[in-house]
């Protein structure tokens, strides 16, 4: 519900109420003010009009008089000169009918007359004013009046008075009370609708600036005001906000800038660790052939192709320390055409120490359409060194290595390597690649392993996923595109 | 604005109903406040101060008490009444007041039992007395707490009457001739003043002091002899008090010897034991048309001057 509709509806029903209950007040108090003063208005005008009936009543004991004419008389009298009056019942002492109207007074109606009973029987030493609903004849006030001088009574006199002028009286107060209170709602919602429409309105404008404000980095649950607090003051407190909001990005920026080059010197620092790990890699590799040249000093041929292979270790060395004086310098790895499948055999053959240690089943196919790609030679070495190794370190006794590599379409090839090692728990898989994560205990691993690969393929706009079901298999696969860049 | 949600129609169905019901049960709140308001039917009763008079239905004996009084009914009603509500809540007796228009009426009406007692003038009572049989047994007390009252004559104060001596050759209104205040006394001292009823120019008694003191105000009288509290009255509307009698005795409540002394003593109980204020609106200033509010116990003797006066004025006129 809009705030528009919602404060209308509050203040709507707290108004209708308000007066509904200051009008129902005020009826009560006037609808009780009318009958008491038209029940005092009555009792003076029927202690007045007694008189005469009691006079008659009295002469009529004291001297014998007939009271019937002088009754009769003023029953004629009160017909013609008394408003309202509808009937007069005269009784005696004894609660005996003496003398009785013969209509309705002022209607002339005989229709809805009711001859009044012989006896009645009457309350003593009060006078009792009683206000109903009469079929036909509308309300009737009924007066029992004693005539009475002090204790001593010589009949009552029952008066009939029309009841339907304080009826209409109350009527009218009640419509214009009504009308009076509908009107008065409505116009103040009226004022109020057009308050809060200039109210939305600027709130509108206010809401529309902050949809507009942008930081680059999207603020949008910027809470609207939820109090009435004066449009003005909110957007000061808008205008605030958004020159802290802007200073602050800008702290953030240099913030960034710092650690960017923070970021930088731990790289450096995190390669010259990868080197000296690859360095280590490629003497255990040295390690491995001059222990089978030692075992066989007479196997020419197995001498001179480990010398070899010692002699590429060497070079490899010696192009990682190139590559790190290249650092600071190049970002872009030197392109070459390379043979992945003569990459991959040299990586194991380095290893092939550990992997009959472990006595693990490696086992390596290319697909014949393995096109040579566009690289970098050394850090693909590198790439592949990280990867087994890891798998090495991952497979138990007897474990099982595959390396698979082939065209994956047009303008790239793929390179997976699988294992059936321990396996990288869900959680883990989001951090691998971040540098220096490791699970490996201190001294065996550095954690820059895989950071160095993502870094090396990401230099080479080549794509590297790792996939793990924990306890069954380990993929990590890298795309690579054969044209070096895409 | 347009960041305000459309509501969905589940919401404004809700909201439709909401409204139509509060709709609803202001316009039946209205409905029956304004019947409740318009329905007038009450009852409104309002204490009047009319016991029961009726012996039968009190079931106690009932009494009559005679009034004398030219005044009608209902006046002497609306002054004599209270008094009998007050002895009928406190005496085993049901009293009915019985007007009379003559002072013998009501003598005779006392002797042969008819009433049983009496508001009664002092000179019918001295008068008749001896007669009837009858004895006086209470007299009213004035707001000085004293049984008396005194005759005045009273003359316009534009006059140039201001004594007795004046009188002579002027016309003088009295009251009734049984009256002692305003008849009697007057002629009496007149008579001692040497102003006999021959050295006036007119003597003309009416029915009540009321009726003399009009009769000087219209100037169809020079002078009057009226009671003086009647007289206070109008002292402030032109009149003045030339002379100013002894006090004299207030008139008493008469039985007869022969009735029931029980009675008797119940109303002696009662009529002194009233307490001030007791009876409600009462004025006891107008002494000749009510009975005032204080009683104390009468004494024969009060009377005996009475017809000694009488016995002097009859004879200083046989003698004029
Ligand atoms: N083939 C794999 N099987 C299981 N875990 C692996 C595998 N490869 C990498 N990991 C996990 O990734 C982590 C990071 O690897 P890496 O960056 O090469 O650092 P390091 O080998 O020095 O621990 C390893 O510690 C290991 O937990
Ligand atoms: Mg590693």
């Amino acid at each position: 519900m809009s705030l528009k509709i919602k404060i209308l509806f509050l203040i709507g029903s707290v108004i209708t109420v308000l007066m509904m209950t200051i009008s129902v007040a005020f009826l009560y108090q006037f609808r009780s003010v009318v009958i008491h003063k038209e029940v005092e208005n009555i009792r003076s005008i029927t202690d007045a009009i007694s008189i005469p009936f009691l006079d008659a009543l009295v002469y009529s004991e004291t001297d014998g008089i007939n009271p019937d004419i002088i009754l009769e008389r003023h029953l004629s009298y009160l017909a013609d000169k008394i408003e309202g009056i509808r009937f007069v019942h005269i009784y005696d002492s004894n609660d005996r009918l003496v003398i009785h109207s013969l209509f309705h007074f002022n209607t002339g109606d005989y229709t809805y007359y009711n001859p009044p009973p012989a006896t009645r029987s009457f309350v003593p030493g009060r006078q009792i004013l009683n206000i109903s609903r009469q079929e036909g004849n509308g309300w009737i006030i009924e007066v029992e009046s004693p005539l009475a001088i002090a204790g001593k009574k010589w009949g009552t006199a029952v008066l009939g008075f029309d009841g339907n002028p304080v009826r209409r009286e109350i009527i009218s107060i009640s419509r214009i009370l009504l009308y009076l209170g509908i009107a008065v709602t409505a116009i103040t919602l009226l004022v109020l609708y057009f308050l809060i429409n200039r109210l939305t309105m600027s709130l509108g404008r206010l809401t529309d600036a902050i949809d507009h404000f942008d930081l680059e980095t999207p603020q949008t649950d910027l809470p609207l005001p939820e109090s009435d607090d004066e449009i003005g003051y909110l957007s000061h407190r808008f205008e605030l906000l958004q020159k802290r909001l802007i200073e602050s990005r800008n702290h953030l920026a240099v913030t960034q800038r710092q650690i960017y080059r923070a970021e930088k010197l731990a790289f450096i620092g995190r390669l010259s660790a990868g080197i000296a790990h690859e360095v280590n890699n490629s003497v255990n590799g040295i390690q491995s052939c001059i222990y089978a040249i030692e075992k066989d000093p007479q196997n020419t041929e197995q001498t001179t192709s480990y010398l070899k292979l010692i002699n590429e270790a060497l070079k490899h060395i010696e192009n990682i320390v190139k590559k790190l004086l290249e650092y600071s310098r190049k970002n872009n790895p030197s392109l070459s055409e390379v043979d992945l499948r003569e990459t991959i055999q040299n990586v194991i053959q380095l290893c092939s120490y550990k992997i009959k240690e472990k006595k693990i089943d490696i086992d390596f196919k290319a697909e014949k359409n393995l096109p040579v790609i566009n690289a970098d030679k050394h850090l693909m070495r590198e790439v592949m060194m990280n990867l087994i190794i890891n798998s090495i370190d991952a497979v138990g006794e007897e474990g099982r290595i595959r390396i698979r590599s082939g065209r994956k379409n047009k303008e790239c090839i793929y390179l997976h390597v699988e294992d059936n090692g321990a396996g990288i728990s869900p959680e883990n898989q989001e951090l691998i690649f971040e540098p220096f994560f490791t699970t490996k205990e201190t001294g065996k691993g550095t954690g820059l392993g895989l950071s160095a690969v993502l870094g090396i393929v990401e230099a080479h706009d080549g794509e590297v996923r790792a996939q793990s079901k924990p306890g069954e298999k380990t993929v990590f696969t890298i795309t690579l595109p054969i044209s070096g860049k895409k | 604005m347009n960041a305000i949600k459309k509501p969905s129609p589940v919401n404004r169905f809700k909201k439709v109903v909401i409204t139509l019901g509060a709709v609803l049960i202001f316009t039946l709140l209205t409905l029956f406040i304004y019947a409740t308001v318009l329905d007038l039917s009450g009852t409104y009763e309002q204490e009047r101060n009319t016991a029961l008079v009726h012996g039968r239905d009190t079931g106690k004996p009932v009494k009559y008490f005679g009034v004398v009084s030219r005044f009608p009914a209902h006046i002497i009603y609306q002054r004599y009444q209270p008094l009998m509500d007050y002895l009928n809540q406190n005496t085993g007796y049901h009293f009915s007041l019985k007007l009379s228009q003559t002072y013998e009426e009501t003598a005779t009406q006392l002797a042969g039992g008819e009433v049983d007692a009496a508001f009664m003038g002092s000179y019918v009572y001295a008068t008749s007395r001896e007669e009837h049989n009858l004895i006086s047994i209470l007299k009213p007390l004035n707001q000085d707490s004293l049984a008396i009252r005194r005759s005045v004559i009273i003359a316009r104060r534009d006059s140039r009457i201001e004594s007795i001596d004046d009188l002579r050759g002027k016309t003088l209104a009295l009251a009734s001739e049984h009256s002692l205040s305003g008849n009697w006394l007057p002629r009496y001292m007149l008579a001692r003043h040497g102003i006999l009823a021959a050295d006036l120019n007119t003597i003309t008694n009416f029915p009540n002091h009321h009726s003399v003191i009009h009769r000087v105000l219209n100037r169809e009288y020079d002078a009057g002899a009226v009671r003086d509290q009647v007289a206070r009255e109008y002292l402030n509307r032109g009149i003045h008090i030339i002379h100013s009698s002894e006090p004299l005795p207030t008139s008493p409540i008469v039985v007869s010897r022969d009735r029931d002394p029980k009675m008797v003593s119940a109303i002696i109980n009662a009529l002194l034991t009233i307490e001030r204020d007791s009876i409600g609106e009462y004025e006891p200033v107008r002494e000749d048309i009510g009975p005032h509010i204080r009683y104390t116990l009468s004494d024969e003797a009060d009377y005996d001057f009475i017809l000694e006066i009488i016995a002097f004025i009859n004879a200083q006129n046989d003698a004029g």
